[in-house]
């Protein structure tokens, strides 16, 4: 090992006034780059929009213009393909995109907060920034950054190649204001749910501290809880708490009605008062879950000795 | 001043249907400003959970622990960035670049994107740099380890096994580097098992034994306190002259072609007027000397406490 440059320059004493860790931003560029330089990361990026692409292709392959322009139907049926109307597709094909998108935002949370505890990095990291709950946020704000700019990209990708085959195999017809209005608001809702799921993959993998067990808790959840649940409690209508219901209530402009509590009348017929989840009232509970999940992946984190 | 001075600190790990295990009992510890201190103790008697408990990556359930004069963990994250560390092997992440790791390490910090080529270039990583770190043998990972711990270009370096994994050429390099950095007015606070090397680069050691400090001080001093008072010495008639030796009433005993050992003594002096006084002549004598492997190894039982 050869010399020190940096320090054999200077001949240091104990500081007077001793350097702090460095500034917030720093840690959270830092923290971005990392996220964006991990493998899996590109890896999961490239199979979406790739995905994106391939679905896009189909899309256009399965479409196509009605002759002269004629408004699709019965007599549309020489090519056997109807027109790609943007005014019908656009919006659902942004909810789809980000829908996917929320999927791969809680895998790559996990993911992030998981490879930090597997590769034993985090207590390095602690030795340049020990306030914990600060690094905790901003590598979470890092990977929220990271997803939501995929987010952005992916979107874009499915709207310009959606656009272009309305051009080229559909039409614009009925695309107004109220349309775009749609897609705007199914994007944001998209986007809200894209970033509770990083948060909960995120949390969830501080709280266990190993990425294939933050999977496998959703996995245990979707697939067992919430459907046992479902079945077993029908009584006591869980779909008001439960994440998937809500997850569709948040989603839907609307809301969702679901079928309520059965009642047995007096002659014997049985029915059910339906009961309707506002888009509001998704979203409360979908906060609730990011604060059950997070508060104790902070707790933990900031009281936990670190190995 | 003092770098670090710690004082009273208790430490138990609190384990799942299992018995409390205390690993700092009442530990004290006071590193003084500029040189390298050596930090032994036996597996288990605690050096890293207190260094843990320094870099607040473990929380002392009590007693007073201060860096640069600053309480810590409080004051910790205002000092860190003249604190530099190197605890156990050191973990990256395996897929990114030696040079990748330490670039994202350098950045929250802000430090010139110089440095980090300055620092593979003293730990001799130049051209691995661009390796992934799961490629690494280990003891290039501790070499990088160490270039972690000196990218802030720190006031304190805090350093536990940093020898791991090298062999014996990279081991020398890592001496030679703490021995400057201790000369320039870097303070090194060095846990190590290797007690030879220890003796050899540390002007000031501290011995700890089931959490507790047993001794402190200057090397010299530390084995001087533990020197056994006795000579050495060389003589044509080594029975005769121990024979004279014993009837004046020193503990002596002949070695044969080792010599003469004389324990219990003082002042070597006494021990030439007598011989002399008897017709025989030394031809050498010499004062027993101690190492710290055998200062350590008394003042820690077997050596082994976990």
């Amino acid at each position: 090992m050869t010399s020190d440059p940096g320090t054999t320059a200077t001949t240091p004493s104990a500081p007077a006034v001793p350097r702090p860790a460095g500034p917030l931003f720093a840690l959270f560029v830092s923290e971005v780059s990392r996220v964006w330089h991990r493998l899996l990361f590109r890896i999961l990026a490239l199979l979406f929009l790739g995905g994106i692409v391939v679905v896009s292709v189909i899309a256009f392959l399965n479409h196509a213009k009605t002759p002269g322009g004629a408004p699709w139907g019965p007599g549309s049926f020489t090519t056997g393909k109807p027109p790609y109307v943007a005014s019908d597709l656009l919006a659902p094909v942004s909810l789809s995109v980000l829908v996917g998108l929320s999927l791969l935002g809680f895998v790559m949370g996990a993911s992030a907060g998981g490879a930090d505890w597997s590769s034993r990095s985090m207590a390095l990291q602690l030795l340049w920034e020990p306030r914990r709950l600060r690094l905790l946020l901003m590598k979470w704000l890092a990977v929220v950054v990271d997803v939501v700019l995929l987010g952005v990209v992916s979107l874009a990708l499915a709207l310009a190649l959606g656009m272009a085959t309305a051009s080229l195999r559909g039409t614009w017809q009925g695309m107004d204001s109220s349309a775009w209005h749609d897609v705007l608001n199914w994007s944001q809702r998209g986007f809200v749910l894209t970033i509770i799921a990083v948060t909960l993959g995120y949390a969830i993998s501080v709280l266990v501290r190993n990425t294939g067990a933050s999977l496998g808790v959703a996995f245990v959840y979707f697939a067992i809880i919430e459907s046992i649940t479902q079945v077993v409690l029908n009584k006591y209508e869980p779909f008001r708490v439960l994440l998937g219901p809500n997850i569709g209530a948040w989603l839907n402009p609307g809301g969702l009605t679901f079928p309520g509590r059965e009642q047995t009348a007096a002659n014997g017929s049985i029915s059910s008062n339906p009961v309707h989840l506002s888009s509001t009232h998704g979203l409360t509970v979908l906060l609730v879950y990011v604060l059950l999940v997070g508060l104790p992946a902070i707790w933990s984190f900031t009281r936990r000795d670190v190995a | 001043m003092n770098v670090i001075e710690v004082h009273d600190v208790h430490k138990t790990y609190r384990r799942w249907r299992k018995p409390p295990k205390t690993a700092l009992d009442g530990l004290d510890l006071v590193v003084g400003t500029g040189g390298v201190h050596g930090f032994l103790g036996p597996n288990g008697s605690g050096k890293t959970t207190m260094l843990r408990c320094l870099l607040a990556l473990g929380r002392a359930d009590s007693g007073s622990l201060r860096i640069f004069g600053q309480p810590v963990p409080h004051e910790l994250p205002h000092i860190v960035g003249d604190i530099g560390s190197l605890l156990e092997s050191p973990a990256f992440f395996p897929n990114f670049s030696g040079r990748l790791n330490l670039t994202l390490l350098s950045r929250t910090q802000k430090l010139p994107a110089t440095r980090v080529d300055e620092l593979l270039d003293v730990v001799g990583l130049t051209d691995a740099g661009g390796d992934r770190v799961k490629s690494y043998s280990l003891g290039m990972r501790q070499r990088l380890g160490i270039a972690a711990a000196m990218l802030k270009q720190p006031q304190l370096l805090i350093l536990d096994e940093p020898s791991n994994g090298l062999d014996p050429a990279g081991m020398k390099e890592v001496r030679d580097l703490l021995r400057r950095l201790g000369d320039t007015g870097t303070t090194v606070l060095l846990s190590s098992h290797l007690l030879s090397e220890v003796q050899q680069i540390c002007d000031e050691v501290s011995i700890i034994s089931r959490g507790k400090l047993v001794t402190s001080g200057r090397v010299s001093d530390v084995l001087a306190a533990h020197s056994t008072r006795a000579f050495r010495l060389g003589v044509s008639d080594g029975p005769g002259a121990a024979a004279v030796l014993t009837q004046a009433g020193f503990a002596a005993a002949d070695q044969g072609a080792s010599g003469v050992l004389v324990s219990n003594v003082d002042d070597g002096t006494a021990i030439t007027k007598t011989l002399a006084e008897s017709g025989r002549y030394l031809a050498w004598l010499m004062p027993e000397q101690v190492d710290l492997e055998q200062v350590f190894l008394e003042l820690t039982g077997d050596g082994a406490d976990s």
